[in-house]
């Protein structure tokens, strides 16, 4: 088969913050006329890198289309001339927010004349021809919903004809049947001779769309799978599931989690009908009630943009409830000051760790964040702090060269650990109350497993936690409850016991848990 | 920028100068800008050596005027280092200065008969808060407003309406007939700060140092890392992420209110001694030392001990300015102006490095 794209010899390192990441080092990757081909990895693993130096050079390497070596050095030719295009992953990068569905379309149009009326028209006529369901090319994208924005972005790429289309993790924001829908439009595009390049972190996507797979791995390609004989390889496609799992893991395996049964205690966070505005002013969070009970996870599923941030913002008490209350342990905490919200043993471990982190401060000012007011006085007791913060350090394995070094020199996994050191200890035993999104977002997998066995290790002292994830192997592995949000309600409470994949699935889609459950 | 193929970027230190590193890293800049300000007097057909020297003869020899020089810009430069170590870029001192030069006249002319046992410190807290009120709605807007750099501009335009008020006071109100130049009349004697015997140094310098060592003791001195007093570190957490200070339950606005206040008030307090120990009445134009001040307070690092040593030194560079005859007073005014930049400039290059890659 001839390939219509060959990359050799790509590699591209980051410099930012003192880190050096060679994100690809020596990729070769080629791309069949008609196929497509999904590039694996996990986060971190190049994949965007690798199909982003199509359109800005990387730092080394050949890049030859239909057999010619090409320079792309800009997204202008990479579009217009080669005739490639890409569906980004960051949507709040490439999509204006402020601007109309047209308006962001309106870039890649010919001609001298601009004519939002003509664009509109050919929206609308694209939308029905790739079956990507009904969206107003009027709307501003920040009104959208995350699965719409998803779509415009697949609109974009697709609109100027591609003859390679290349797809960045295009379901992050999707519900299963829009998913569906999407690969259906893949296979038919693929009839139609256009070569795909889909990046995705699911192993069964990559396994049931694709042609073939390449598996990076710290910015290496480890394998590249024929999926046709993958499957006919293996019995049973779990056992090709697991074998791309290894790849792109490496030899480090997640092994079970020890889940100790522990008896769920009293109600300790009542959250009652909850109102809560976006930036926009908006409401995304419509009328939400959570309960949370000490010796107990409680899950908030979800795709990510439907409301969880607002959600979580608003119980914590960073954004105004518009209408509801709060309290927790009895005490009516509607609207008032963080600060209290903190006194009453709220610990909160954000997704963005410069919420958490004082990365110019060191190890020791980090991790007193919450501790230094417990002394009466306006002086902190230094005595107390020292033995208090050292402990911390050992407890949690934090490697550091000094409590005086700044979080700006750790790992990302230490720095992650120096979080959730701080918070875990805000209060003991059943006086702590967690709130933790994404604790285990971006991390290797050694902390991915210590975080989650410490939060098993805190269950089972006593605290209520709610975990926010959009990791759905996550949610299932750890919590006690399920509550899935989507549009900014809650689609239903289930028990673990009683939960399945498919189930939370299909409600993260907006089914009802009445519809699910049988 | 390319050189070759090589590029030269910016990038963000990781492990911060400190110690003893710092001052040398501090001291090494003030070099460069003597040297580029030297290069401004051969310009000028001047010998930078010798007059170097030349300044420095006149700072061994005026010791007390140098001194008395350093009072203010002590004040100055510690009221702001605690803003600016909360990243709140207080830029107008200068008005706070002012207000406190007015407060301190217009008690003295409003109470001329009280003693000056009761007159003198009553002026003192009178200007520290008038100076504090000054420098309040740089609080309200950075705090309450949506605009980050509302403390820069709020602050400096907060320079002019003092500035104005201090000329129609002493043009109008507080006018000397009997001299020809605008100038206020003198400040009644009981109003008048006394001095060291035999030299222009007021006593507000045992006031200020008292200060300095205080706010050394309880904000800045770190034992193993952690400050005396909570404040101390809450500035510190302010100032390199508010937002992170703020999940954790601090105060953004108190904390930066208190700043304010305190860096207002020493800036007030800085002019009282300016009008009631220095010059005695009020002029139409002041001295600028409030924004001397902003460069006071960086090279000393935004820590007390080092604006007591950056004090004096800005203190000698004025009074060194007297040595420097036969030269236009702009090259003056650009001389203190370089110095300035290149300690301003040390700052960046304290947060960021210069880094050298090769390109393919």
């Amino acid at each position: 088969m001839d390939s219509v794209l060959e990359m050799k010899d790509i590699c591209k390192t980051f410099y930012g913050d003192g880190i050096v990441v060679k994100a690809n080092d020596h990729v070769n990757f080629s791309l069949n006329k008609g196929e497509i081909h999904a590039i694996l990895g996990e986060n971190g693993a190049g994949k965007s890198t690798l199909v982003n130096g199509l359109f800005f050079p990387p730092d080394s390497g050949h890049i030859f289309i239909n057999g010619v070596e090409v320079n792309l050095d800009n997204p202008l030719t990479a579009i217009k001339e080669y005739k490639l295009a890409i569906a980004r992953q960051d949507l709040s990068k490439s999509l204006i927010e402020r601007h109309t569905v047209a308006e962001n379309i309106l870039s890649f149009s010919e001609g001298f004349f601009l004519s939002l009326a003509e664009i509109e028209r050919a929206i609308k006529k694209a939308l029905q021809k790739f079956n990507l369901g009904d969206i107003n090319p009027k709307a501003k994208v920040w009104k959208l919903s995350g699965g719409e924005k998803q779509r415009v972005e697949i609109l974009k790429a697709l609109i100027t004809n591609p003859s390679i289309l290349i797809l960045d993790e295009p379901t992050a924001m999707l519900t299963p049947p829009e998913i569906e829908r999407l690969f259906s439009l893949l296979k038919n595009l693929k009839e139609e001779g256009k070569s795909i390049i889909i990046i995705t972190h699911h192993l069964e996507e990559a396994i049931n769309l694709s042609d073939r797979i390449t598996v990076l791995r710290h910015g290496e390609v480890v394998g590249v799978l024929d999926t046709q004989k993958l499957r006919k390889d293996y019995a049973n496609e779990k056992e090709a599931i697991m074998h791309l799992a290894s790849l792109m893991v490496g030899k480090e395996v997640l092994y079970d989690l020890h889940q100790d049964k522990v008896h769920t205690g009293t109600i300790v966070v009542e959250l009652d009908d909850a109102v809560v505005n976006n930036d926009m002013g908006d409401a995304v969070v419509h009328g939400i009630s959570l309960h949370l009970k000490t010796n107990q996870i409680l899950g908030l599923a979800g795709i990510s943009g439907n409301g969880q941030r607002e959600l979580i913002e608003g119980l914590f008490r960073w954004r105004n409830l518009e209408k509801g209350r709060i309290k927790i342990r009895g005490q009516d905490v509607t609207n008032k000051p963080i600060k209290k919200v903190r006194e009453l043993g709220v610990a909160y471990i954000p997704e963005d760790r410069r919420k958490a982190l004082i990365f110019d401060l060191s190890v020791r000012d980090n991790l007193m964040l919450n501790s230094y007011q417990n002394s009466k006085s306006l002086i902190i007791d230094r005595s107390r702090i020292i033995p208090e913060t050292e402990a911390l350090i050992r407890r949690y394995n934090i490697k550091t060269t000094s409590p005086l070094s700044p979080i700006r020199s750790l790992s990302g996994g230490n720095r992650q650990k120096v979080v959730v050191a701080r918070e875990f200890s805000l209060k003991q035993g059943k006086d702590l109350i967690l709130i933790a999104e994404n604790p285990t977002f971006g991390l290797d997998v050694g902390t991915t497993q210590f975080v989650r066995e410490e939060l098993l290790r805190k269950r089972a002292e006593g605290a209520a936690i709610l975990l926010v994830s959009s990791d759905l192997t996550e949610i299932m592995s750890l919590c006690d409850e399920i509550a899935v949000i989507f549009k900014g309600k809650i689609m239903g409470i289930i028990s673990r016991e009683n939960a399945t994949r498919e189930m939370i699935g299909l409600m993260m889609g907006g089914a009802h848990q009445t519809e699910v459950l049988v | 920028m390319r050189i070759l193929n090589h590029r030269l970027f910016f990038q963000k230190r990781i492990e911060p100068i400190t110690g003893i590193n710092a001052i040398l890293f501090r001291i090494a800049f003030l070099l460069f800008g003597l040297v580029v300000a030297g290069l401004i007097f051969l310009l000028n057909g001047v010998n930078p050596i010798i007059t170097y020297i030349d300044m420095i003869r006149v700072n061994l020899l005026l010791i007390p005027n140098t001194i008395a020089r350093f009072i203010p810009l002590l004040a100055i430069g510690l009221g702001l280092a605690i803003p600016f170590k909360a990243r709140v870029d207080n830029i107008g001192a200068e008005g706070q200065y002012i207000i406190g030069m007015l407060t301190a006249t217009g008690t003295a002319f409003l109470f001329p008969d009280l003693p000056g046992i009761i007159l003198i410190p009553l002026m003192f807290v009178n200007a520290f808060i008038l100076g504090a009120i000054w420098a309040i709605p740089v609080v309200l807007f950075r705090a309450k407003g949506g605009f980050q750099g509302a403390d820069v501009v709020v602050s400096f335009l907060l320079v002019f309406p003092a500035l104005y008020l201090m000329e129609w006071l002493v043009s109008d109100l507080w006018r000397d007939p009997e001299t020809g130049f605008t100038y206020s009349s003198l400040l009644p004697e009981n109003a008048q700060l006394p001095k060291i015997p035999g030299t222009p140094i007021y006593i507000s310098i045992f006031l200020i140092l008292a200060i300095t060592l205080l706010v050394y003791y309880f904000l800045f001195r770190n034992i193993d890392g952690i400050p005396k007093l909570k404040l101390g570190y809450e500035i510190n957490v302010m100032g390199k992420n508010p937002l992170a200070g703020r999940i954790a339950g601090m105060s953004f606005f108190r904390v930066i209110l208190i700043t304010m206040i305190f860096s207002g008030g020493m800036a007030a307090i800085a002019g009282v001694g300016e009008v009631a120990g220095n010059a005695l009445r009020l002029g139409v134009k002041s001295q600028g030392y409030g924004y001397t001040g902003i460069a006071v307070a960086y090279l000393g690092g935004l820590n007390p001990l080092g604006i007591i040593v950056s004090a004096l030194f800005f203190a000698a560079l004025k009074v060194g300015g007297l040595a420097l005859t036969g030269i236009p007073a702009t090259v003056l005014q650009l001389f203190s102006g370089i110095i300035i930049f290149f300690v301003l400039l040390s700052e960046f290059f304290f947060r960021f490095t210069i880094k050298m890659r090769r390109e393919s």
